[in-house]
């Protein structure tokens, strides 16, 4: 199929006058089951496929895009996308890319759809273990997804690759009610990582803990954000290292490469192929090879992340960074574990917040101004041990500035399943939350 | 899109399965989009989104496959896929006619947006962001653009339904960054409503988005950190209604109601709401953003009273929803496309208007906040526990408006604000928004006047 699309987009490519064309195609399929109560509730199948086409006409780039993978439609898309090219003021400072010298071999993972009864027999054994906890209640649900896909890049300039990877996956929210309060947790790992009986206790444990829980007083703590939390953050301000947001002068950190940025034990690494990271495609968007950096290192700005365009506009070298249609982003960002153990975290907090839990992050952020108030919540923390749940507070400060509150980093680095963004627990000093 | 007897099969191939009811969707769609930043156009890109999504139900167990291969052999696949799932195979299947239903059309579409020249599009985003720039000199960035959609659909299933829509919509959005230096703020606006281009002729002016968005970063250039705290606050009309929506609309859809994972399960006929609350979910306002002329199940479009003067009275529910609560469907099943299945969603939601005055709202204020432009937020129906961001507030002092704050949020849990809504205002307005769910993001509009939450957290940073 790959050979049919490429002989149609070259041909379509020289009927429209395109100087030059970049595709990249995708297809995964996948499959989950979901239980409810004492039964299945849901078995889905997904066969899908994309393919999104940019040429270059007079200089300047269009984009066209579809799910239809035939040679008519991916000849159309070229059509569609010479034409919106033509509208674009921008024009295009660099030339189509002819490969990076080498790119990293990456393991190749092979999953093979398991058949419907298979998994249906997995997930009624996550969903028994989970109803039988004691404080559990009907809405107590088990899933299990499992995906392979394949991705692959070429252009004009005679670039071609590949790129194969799936995942299988199982999780448990665990509703549990006392009285009239009600929690619930969610928990979802590789399959791999972990048995149903330690995914179910997980996931129970977790919604237990938070049973109890009320707002503390409004004031400044010293608090901790465990490694999800903190992975939240790092993502929503994502954008912060952005080239393309220094170019349109949406991020502080415009120009501060090599300026100091946060507290000294501050350390971002960008790794595509970190090991406890899902996926390593050995190439970005725009068919460059992709590979480690620091972006922050002992608290200062080392680089921010550049594609190709961005990289010329500020006179340097691309880092990798391409995402789609002249988007920047990262490839594994994490922030460098420290050396305490969480409890050890936790002795060092003595009295403060560890937020478990922030809502919120789509709009109780301005990653523009780095502003943010979200709601959170977590545990009361007295004399280094947790004492109480904590829910319906806000924790509120600004990015920029949060980055300098640092101050202590625990060794329990994770990266959320299937997330490009990896944490340790963190301590800050000095947060703004309110309560009561 | 598929034919009626291709429909057919597939829906035939699903019962052999043993589902008691087997639903196929057919779909097709268009998109188109420019974009502007830093005084360019940037990006025109248009895309082309199709396939099947094939859905069977056993009492309430659900079994779902999608694909974009539409081969015959890639359709065959998916649905003899969805028939092994269901596993209980069955020689006889029962009688089904697919009888064509076509819907009235109260959503009139005059100018389909993806046949308007792209360049005709690039300069009426480029007259829009050009008027924020010329606002104040201290907008340093402008981002916007405009975006078109235009959903085709048919629906088909086993009880002999066949019907379609046409889905047209159009919106604009364009945000301002201002600057002095040492901080950024942001300000917004994002317009759109189900019509095609002619949206721009009647209904919005590009340029007074433009002018709207710089104002709002103006506004929060100057403003001071918000305290935090339990206080007053009066939350204005519009996408004010997001608190509606978010703290409430959610726990009322049979996505969380039917599996008792809502705070509002059982509660029909109850008082959930202070009595000056009325709260309707409308689907028919005419070319209205989260408008349809059937939902995604082929159901008619209806306007629903969720709550009449505090009482509840109505859930949104779709087909599952139906079977799990053993209530009839509310027309309320939505889909992102054909490869979500559909569930319980919002169409245009607001709260009506009550009966106080505006003034006197803010007159009856000593010591709070007035909440004039909200941003987004989100909801956990089982614990009621919601959050919502404030784009454009105000300290109110003496039944006064005073100075601008920033970086605000709303925090609390849906009956406890149900209740607290103690005044509600006259200017009922609705205003866009994308909402996500488990069958993704569809668009939906929220609304209401002036109203006063009596006591609610304000999460600020002071």
């Amino acid at each position: 199929m790959k050979n049919a699309i490429k002989n149609a987009v070259a041909e379509a490519a020289k009927a429209y006058g395109a100087e030059g064309y970049e595709v990249k195609m995708g297809s995964s399929t996948s499959a989950a089951v979901e239980a409810l109560k004492d039964d299945i509730s849901s078995v889905t199948y997904d066969k899908s496929k994309s393919i999104s086409v940019r040429c270059v006409k007079g200089g300047k780039s269009g984009y066209a895009s579809g799910n239809i993978v035939t040679p008519e439609e991916a000849a159309e898309l070229v059509r569609r996308a010479c034409e919106s090219a033509l509208v674009v003021d921008d024009a295009d400072e660099v030339p189509l890319f002819e490969g990076s010298p080498e790119y990293k071999e990456v393991e190749k993972k092979e999953v093979v759809i398991p058949s419907a009864e298979e998994m249906i027999k997995e997930t009624m054994d996550l969903q028994t273990k989970i109803m039988a906890c004691e404080k559990v209640v009907e809405g107590s649900q088990s899933f299990m997804q499992v995906s392979a896909s394949e991705s692959s890049f070429f252009n004009s300039a005679g670039l071609d690759l590949d790129y194969e990877s799936g995942y299988v996956a199982k999780g448990a929210v665990a509703a549990v009610k006392d009285g009239d309060d009600a929690e619930e947790n969610y928990e979802m790992k590789f399959a791999d990582e972990i048995s149903n009986d330690e995914l179910v206790k997980l996931a129970y444990d977790g919604a237990v803990a938070k049973l109890g829980g009320k707002p503390v007083d409004s004031g400044k703590y010293n608090i901790i954000l465990e490694n999800g939390a903190m992975r939240s953050i790092l993502s929503v301000f994502s954008g912060v290292f952005s080239a393309r947001s220094a170019f349109l002068k949406t991020t502080l950190f415009a120009g501060k490469e090599g300026e100091k940025v946060a507290s000294d034990i501050v350390t971002l690494i960008d790794d595509p192929f970190h090991e406890k990271k899902f996926g390593h495609c050995p190439f970005d968007a725009e068919g460059v090879a992709v590979y480690t950096k620091s972006v922050i290192e002992d608290g200062v700005l080392k680089t921010l992340l550049y594609n190709r365009m961005y990289a010329k506009k500020f006179d340097t070298e691309t880092t990798g960074n391409a995402t789609s249609a002249k988007g920047i982003g990262v490839q594994g960002l994490y922030l460098k574990p420290g050396e305490l153990t969480e409890e050890e975290l936790l002795e060092k907090l003595g009295d403060g917040l560890y937020i478990t839990g922030l809502q919120g992050l789509h709009a109780g952020v301005n990653a523009v101004s780095g502003d943010f108030s979200l709601q959170a919540s977590g545990f009361l923390v007295e004399g280094g041990k947790k004492t109480r749940a904590v829910k319906n507070i806000t924790v509120a400060d600004n990015y920029y500035k949060l980055l300098f509150k640092v101050t202590a980093i625990a060794n329990n680095l994770s990266f959320g399943t299937g997330s490009s963004f990896g944490a340790p627990d963190v301590m800050f000093s000095d947060i703004s939350v309110s309560g009561n | 899109m598929l034919d009626k007897k291709t429909m057919s099969e597939l829906i035939a191939i699903v019962l052999h399965g043993g589902a008691d009811f087997v639903e196929v969707y057919s779909e097709y769609s268009k998109a188109n989009s420019v974009s502007y930043s830093n005084k360019k156009i940037e990006t025109v890109a248009d895309s082309v989104h199709g396939g099947v999504g094939i859905r069977a139900f056993v009492g309430t167990k659900t079994y779902f496959g999608c694909t974009s291969d539409l081969t015959p052999s890639g359709l065959r696949e998916c649905a003899e896929r969805v028939a092994q799932a269901v596993g209980s195979p069955v020689q006889r299947i029962p009688d089904f006619y697919l009888t064509e239903r076509i819907p009235t059309n109260i959503h009139p579409i005059k100018t389909i947006p993806s046949d308007v020249p792209a360049a005709v599009r690039a300069e009426l985003l480029r007259a829009a962001c050009t008027k924020a720039y010329e606002y104040a000199p201290e907008i340093v960035q402008v981002q916007g653009g405009i975006s078109s959609n235009e959903k085709n659909f048919i629906v088909a299933n086993s009880e002999g339904l066949y019907t379609g829509d046409r889905q047209v919509r159009t919106r604009i959005s364009v945000s301002a960054v201002a600057s002095d230096g040492k901080e950024n703020q942001t300000g917004g606006s994002n317009p759109g409503r189900s019509m095609g281009w002619e949206l721009f002729d009647s209904v919005v002016n590009p340029e007074e988005v433009g002018k709207e968005a710089a104002r709002q970063a103006m506004v929060n250039l100057r403003a001071v950190p918000c305290p935090s705290g339990k206080m007053t606050v009066a939350i204005g009309n519009g996408f004010g209604g997001v608190i509606f929506h978010e703290a409430c609309g959610h726990s009322l859809e049979a996505t969380s109601v039917g599996i008792g994972m809502s705070q509002m399960a059982g509660r029909m006929g109850q008082q959930i709401a202070n009595p000056k609350v009325t709260a309707i979910d409308d689907g028919t306002i005419p070319n209205g953003w989260g408008s349809c002329n059937i939902d995604d199940e082929g159901m008619p479009m209806i306007k629903r009273t969720l709550i009449k003067d505090g009482i509840l009275t109505s859930y949104m529910i779709d087909r599952l929803g139906s079977r799990r609560m053993g209530m009839p469907s509310t027309a309320s099943g939505r889909r992102e496309d054909y490869s979500y299945e559909p569930t319980s969603r919002m169409t245009n939601t607001y709260i009506a208007n009550g009966p106080d005055k505006n003034e006197d709202i803010i007159k009856s204020i000593d010591n709070g906040i007035y909440a004039a432009a909200m941003g987004g937020g989100s909801v956990n129906p089982f614990t009621g526990a919601f959050n919502f961001a404030v784009r454009e507030g105000y300290i109110v002092r003496n039944g006064e408006i005073c100075e601008p704050v920033k970086g605000a949020s709303l925090i609390g849990t849906g009956s406890e604000i149900l209740m607290n809504i103690d005044m509600v205002g006259q200017n009922m307005e609705t205003a866009q928004g994308m909402c996500g769910s488990s069958s993704g993001s569809v668009p939906t509009d929220v609304g209401q006047p002036l109203i006063r939450v009596s006591d609610i957290t304000v999460g600020g940073s002071k």
